[in-house]
């Protein structure tokens, strides 16, 4: 476009209004209706510091802010309008956050944020923008709505920019690493950085950009970095240092750049000044196998990484039943513990024939992203899945998985391309899997040039080789091994290889599994999938990772093992016997767990509840009652309480232990304050009762469906604001309105006895005891 | 702005999670200075101020403020500092991952986290303070959208004064609530030191719905 290659594009609009006398309080879009002159003499001003690339004043045009679909497309047309008739070479519509924050930390949902970018968009491209910028992003998942809904409705290049505090991160904190390898997968034109910090603090995550981009790069700093104390807003940088300092990044090898608050015509004159001086530098684009969430980035360079296996329902009876149910909170436990015990990555497998497998691995994914920061492999046959999964990732994930069969590569690779997934070829096709590797390779091959065709980058392409079971063919375990190494070095890919088959049907089969899979380390295996929570197999990669160099001056191995040997002397110590309501009323959870099991053995499975754990919580429930308890130790005995429910399920089944009655909780629709709910769902579901939780920000029409399909007798509702409490009103309303059965309990900070009543509550509970006083008034019983 | 030798009290976390004087085990205090130490390791405490001229109305660049109250807590302010504190988002991913393992913790970590929130506000508060000293000028305490009749509606416009979102990341739901959840907002006057204008600690220990303020008692305080 420009000066040696390189794109100019303008600065601050919002400065150069006030300048003219603006103010700024009211939405400045609507300048676009209201002062288009203003507005075009900005743009104006640009035009005559020769900029490439005008950007209209469409930033906060959404339907959101504005009202209405009509009044987007009447502010982008003029804004667009606008720019043109000041004389830009280009113009740009503007794409800003929506105002509004995405779930899990917000109650926007993806699909609302994507409607609202596409609103814009089509508005966009109906008024002849010759190009999209979508800026100032600190929600990953945010851009990706944007760039997702620019890709899919319209043919317009697009540029995105990411915003960054003084410590690298974005609000909500993703780093620009991450950034730059996310939205380059996802196929924006340019990726980058701008507002917030000023060309000196934006540098080095310039710099850390330019390692990871595979696109060209895009900065517009502001004009320094404003003082927040000093009760003003004053941008410090002149035009001279403020193109000095990109200078500097342009040498680096940014090629499109411009400016953001505080800057000024002047300040981009000098900018362009720069360019005219250069030529364009693109570094080498690198090619790295790397995996991303919104908070982390994993790269396989010199680097193996383990993929948790344990979220599948295969052989699993409580995942299933998590599944079936959609109440995950078992399987977001299986995934911090996995993350604990070191794994790399997560494996997400939803595949139960009985369920709606879409919908559910969508679900699962948003879940499992709001408690862990691993990226996850998408575990699906269902392209439908993979696609909605996919989607709904924040960062860069891995698919799982391609064949060679031509059906699989012609469904699931464009997905891979289309969200910039990472995907893994199984080495089988039509005619099964063949014993020898080379014919193996052959299908790795294949896989490999399939996607190639599709425009996925070698580098995120990972062959499994494919475990089979060696008791029933021992020669085929060594063929894996070969083939392992001859993807590695004949393709020069990454692979992943589960290791756990291989065993099957041998006894103490850790023992086979961590030969195994040291064997297939040394054949050049990068990302085993396995249990992370088995000492053997993380024994195994801690090894290796000394062994290959990955592990420097073995610090980490070090850090870990050093104290081993004193760890299993202590495991050997004996624990003190203490009766089960002195543990529970101290909150020793340590001590919980033997204590049941001894009891056990003396007791079945009913008498331990009845005549133990019940009589410990209520125990606890009395301290409180009298003011000996504050609520924090009242939990730490409903706490240790569960884990002794928890020894009797494992050992009797669910179906021996009676529920006492199902109690239906929610935080109601636009609240997000869910601690008070979660206290007495903890507390209740120590009292025997259980617990249909359907989490916070919930419709009511979800409570009134739950609720009647699964003839629930009592619901309890919390809110936190005022503004909150007419959406219980409403709930309750819509409840009655249904003819459920079903009496109501609410709590919450603002809400008393009176206020209750008005919602048309019939119990207020005004804490979590209370709430065990009110289950037990509607279902009876002690 | 941001500060990292802000602190969390042992007594004000106590004092969120309703504590009255019961007993303590070892176990109980240790835990809470455990979670309170991965508060402040997840935090990242932030602010702004910014300080306006008070216009008739009384408005500050044009935004009007509605209500009685506001209009008598403003009497005699030249100016008024508007100003934004938050945690930022990572507690809130700490205690969505706490809560999954344990209601307890997350409790404890919640009160903690109103107890940073509090002591992060208090500075913020101190450098208007400085900075209304320099020009010979008192403040009075932090008011804030939803208190008496000042209308919480007018929460988007005040975080609007000193673009709270581009600056904190601060945004409102619908139903207005801020996000980050331990954030705060307010407005600080700035009156002339003749008018004898008294200020106190925190706006919590000068509310009169202090002791039966139902925020405090679930720990999160009203935003004030």
């Amino acid at each position: 476009m420009a000066a040696n290659g390189f794109t100019l594009i303008d600065g601050a609009m919002g400065t150069e209004l006030q300048k003219r006398g603006l103010r700024t309080g009211g939405l400045p879009e609507l300048l676009n209706l209201t002062d288009p002159d203003i507005v075009r003499a900005v743009h104006r001003d640009y035009v005559n510091s020769e900029v490439d690339i005008i950007t209209a004043n469409t930033f906060g045009a959404n339907s959101k802010k504005l009202g209405s679909v009509e009044k987007v497309e009447e502010v982008v047309a003029a804004g667009i309008r606008l720019a043109r008739e000041a004389g830009a070479k280009n113009v740009a519509l503007d794409l800003g956050p929506t105002g509004a924050l995405l779930a899990p930390m917000g109650a926007m949902s993806f699909e609302e944020a994507y409607d609202l970018f596409r609103e814009a968009v089509l508005a966009g491209v109906k008024a002849g923008a010759d190009l999209v910028i979508i800026e100032t992003m600190s929600d990953l998942l945010e851009a990706k709505a944007a760039l997702l809904a620019v890709k899919e409705n319209s043919d317009l290049p697009v540029y995105i920019t990411m915003t960054f505090m003084a410590d690298g991160r974005t609000f909500l904190g993703t780093d620009p690493a991450v950034a730059a390898v996310t939205l380059s997968s996802l196929g924006a034109d340019a990726v980058g950085i701008n507002c917030s910090l000023g060309p000196a603090e934006t540098e080095p995550f310039v710099r850390e950009m330019l390692r990871w981009a595979t696109v060209p790069l895009i900065v517009q700093p502001n004009a320094g970095l404003p003082d927040a104390t000093s009760g003003e807003t004053v941008y410090h940088v002149g035009p001279e240092e403020f193109a000095a300092g990109l200078g500097r990044m342009l040498d680096a090898g940014v090629t499109i750049a411009g400016g953001c608050c505080g800057t000024t015509p002047a300040h981009i004159a000098a900018l362009r000044a720069e360019m005219e001086r250069r030529t364009t530098k693109r570094p080498e684009v690198p090619h790295r196998t790397v995996f991303t969430s919104g908070q982390r980035l994993v790269s396989l360079h010199n680097s193996i990484a383990v993929i948790g296996e344990r979220i599948n329902p295969t052989g699993k009876k409580k995942v299933k039943e998590a599944l079936r149910t959609s109440n995950f909170d078992y399987i977001l436990n299986e995934a911090i513990s996995q993350e604990e015990a070191g794994a790399d990555l997560l494996d997400v497998n939803a595949g139960l024939p009985e369920i709606d497998e879409p919908a559910v691995l969508e679900r699962l994914v948003r879940a499992l992203q709001a408690v862990t920061p691993l990226p996850l492999q998408i575990d699906s046959s269902d392209p439908a899945a993979l696609e909605r999964a996919c989607r709904a990732y924040c960062g860069k994930p891995v698919i799982n998985s391609v064949n060679g069969k031509e059906e699989s590569l012609r469904t699931i690779l464009p997905i891979a391309k289309k969200y910039g997934a990472a995907v893994v070829g199984l080495t089988l096709d039509e005619n099964g899997i063949p014993d020898k590797a080379e014919d193996r390779l052959k299908i790795a091959e294949k896989i490999l040039n399939a996607a190639q065709a599709y425009g996925i980058p070698r580098e995120d392409v990972l062959i499994d080789c494919l475990t089979l079971t060696v008791s029933t063919n021992q020669a085929l375990a060594l063929e894996t091994l070969e083939a392992v190494e001859l993807v590695t070095n004949e393709l020069g890919v990454k692979t992943v290889l589960g290791v756990s088959n291989i065993s099957f049907g041998l006894p103490a089969r850790e023992v086979v599994n961590a030969a195994f899979l040291s064997a297939a380390f040394a054949k050049g295996l990068t990302m085993p999938i396995l249990n992370p929570m088995s000492r053997r197999y993380m024994d195994a990669v801690a090894a290796w990772r000394v062994l290959s160099g990955e592990d420097a001056n073995s610090e980490r191995y070090i850090k870990s093992y050093v104290n081993l040997s004193e760890e299993k002397i202590m495991s050997t110590t004996p624990t003190e016997q203490v009766d089960i309501t002195s543990i529970v009323l101290s909150g020793r959870k340590m001590l919980i767990k033997d204590a049941v099991k001894a009891a056990l053995q003396e007791k079945s499975p009913m008498e331990v509840i009845n005549d133990l754990l019940i009589p410990a919580i209520n125990a606890a429930g009395d301290k409180f009652e009298k003011g000996e308890f504050f609520l924090p130790q009242l939990m730490a005995s409903a706490e240790t309480v569960k884990l002794g429910f928890d020894v009797i399920r494992d050992r009797a089944g669910t179906g021996q232990v009676v529920s006492k009655g199902k109690i239906l909780l929610a935080t109601v629709k636009g609240d997000i304050h869910d601690i008070g709910k979660n206290i007495v769902k903890m507390l209740l579901s120590n009292y025997g009762y259980e617990i249909v939780d359907l989490g916070r920000d919930v419709p009511p029409e979800l409570v009134v469906e739950v609720t009647n399909r699964e003839h629930i007798r009592l619901v309890g509702l919390s809110a936190l604001m005022t503004t909150t409490v007419k959406a219980m009103a409403e709930t309750i309303r819509l409840l009655r309105e249904s003819g459920a059965d079903c009496r109501v309990m609410v709590g919450g900070a603002v809400l008393n006895e009176e206020y209750a009543r008005l919602v048309g509550a019939d119990f207020y509970a005004r804490d979590a005891q209370e709430s065990a006083r009110i289950a037990r008034e509607v279902f009876g019983g002690a | 702005m941001p500060d990292s030798e802000l602190k969390i009290e042992r007594s004000e976390v106590l004092r969120y999670l309703g504590y009255r004087g019961q007993a303590l085990t070892p176990e109980l205090e240790a835990q809470i200075d455990d979670v309170s130490q991965m508060c402040l390791e997840a935090a990242k405490p932030r602010w702004a101020f910014e300080v306006f001229p008070v216009e008739p109305g009384p408005a500050l660049r044009g935004v009007r403020l509605l209500g009685e109250d506001i209009r008598r807590h403003l009497a005699g302010a030249t100016h008024c500092a508007v100003m934004a504190a938050t945690l930022g988002f990572e507690v809130e991913r700490v205690m969505l991952r706490l809560g999954q393992r344990s209601t307890f913790s997350e409790m404890i970590f919640n009160a903690a986290c109103t107890a940073l929130i509090e002591a992060a506000a208090d500075a913020c508060d101190g450098q208007i303070r400085d900075y209304a000293r320099a020009r010979g000028l008192v403040t009075g305490y932090r008011y804030s959208p939803g208190y008496g009749d000042f209308p919480l509606e007018q929460q988007r416009a005040v975080l609007g004064l000193i673009a709270a979102d581009t600056r904190l990341g601060i945004t409102l739901t619908d139903s207005l609530l801020m996000l980050p959840k331990k954030s705060v907002s307010a407005l600080v006057g700035l009156y002339p030191e003749e008018l004898g204008v008294k200020r106190g600690g925190s706006s919590c220990e000068r509310c009169e719905n202090r002791d039966s303020c139902a925020f405090r008692k679930e720990g999160y305080g009203c935003g004030g």
